[in-house]
């Protein structure tokens, strides 16, 4: 075997699954970053565009969003190597770390803008 | 895998090379839109923040297009591993830099705008300030 590759706590175990797999399990990771961008984009706009909502709970909002972006990547990452772990070892995959955080922080960002908009 | 044929029919490694073009693209559009919407006006700080967006964005494309060589070198040609997932943990790390930016841009921001509200201020003006203050909020630590 040549050098082992990067990280070693997913490569260390298993058999190489099927390449079709792994490779779909990068596209998921991707996806997860295009979201957690387009979090970070919504966050932007809401801080810096002066839309009509109370200027607290739009800042707050704002806050909610950006910190899911600065999350979801993260989760991102443990769920790819914990998938791609499972897939070495033919085991079950594991749940998403990320819909959870990324369900309820919209749903909660989404709550305080429209509570924002009513009390404006 | 006989004569060159595509791996399997669902054109799994395309695939993921275009999703890698993806995610570069929005990484670039992301980071120009963000620095313009948090400062209209060209400042020396914004646009070196959109220089770097677009460079660590060009950076993105070209090694996710190293790493669709490399997947399509192992699963066509001399039947090599698939590439592990440094690129992966830089990209995760990455954007989750981006999001720390701004919400320390925010923090900044509103550190700046609360200084200001203690100035008085009509309620007619409610809407406009909000935009007054943060514009002011930038500019003024980078050009005094």
């Amino acid at each position: 075997m040549t050098a082992s590759r990067f990280p070693r706590r997913v490569y260390e175990v298993g058999d190489e699954p099927d390449p079709r797999f792994t490779l779909a399990n990068e596209r998921t990771f991707l996806a997860w970053i295009r979201t957690a961008l387009a979090l970070i984009a919504a966050g932007v706009a809401l801080e810096a565009i002066a839309v009509p909502v109370q200027p607290e709970l739009r800042r707050i909002a704002a806050a909610v969003l950006l910190l899911l972006g600065l999350v979801v990547p993260v989760l991102a990452w443990f769920t790819w190597g914990a998938v791609e772990r499972a897939l070495r070892q033919g085991a079950p995959l594991p749940g998403s770390k990320v819909a959870l955080p990324v369900a309820s922080g919209t749903v909660v960002a989404t709550a305080l803008l429209i509570v924002g908009a009513l009390t404006h | 895998m006989t004569g060159g044929a595509l791996f399997d029919p669902g054109l799994q490694p395309e695939r993921t090379a275009l999703a890698w073009r993806r995610t570069a693209l929005t990484l670039g559009a992301g980071s120009i839109v963000s620095v313009r919407l948090f400062a209209p006006e060209p400042a020396a700080w914004s646009i070196g923040v959109g220089v770097a967006g677009l460079m660590l964005a060009a950076m993105t494309w070209l090694l996710g297009e190293r790493r669709a060589r490399r997947t399509r070198d192992a699963l066509l040609g001399s039947g090599g591993r698939l590439p592990g997932g440094g690129i992966i943990l830089y990209l995760a790390i990455f954007v989750a830099c981006a999001a720390a930016a701004a919400l320390l841009e925010m923090a900044v921001v509103a550190h700046s705008a609360t200084s200001w509200s203690r100035r008085p201020r009509s309620d007619s003006a409610h809407m406009a300030t909000a935009g007054v203050t943060r514009a002011g909020g930038h500019r003024q630590p980078c050009r005094s």
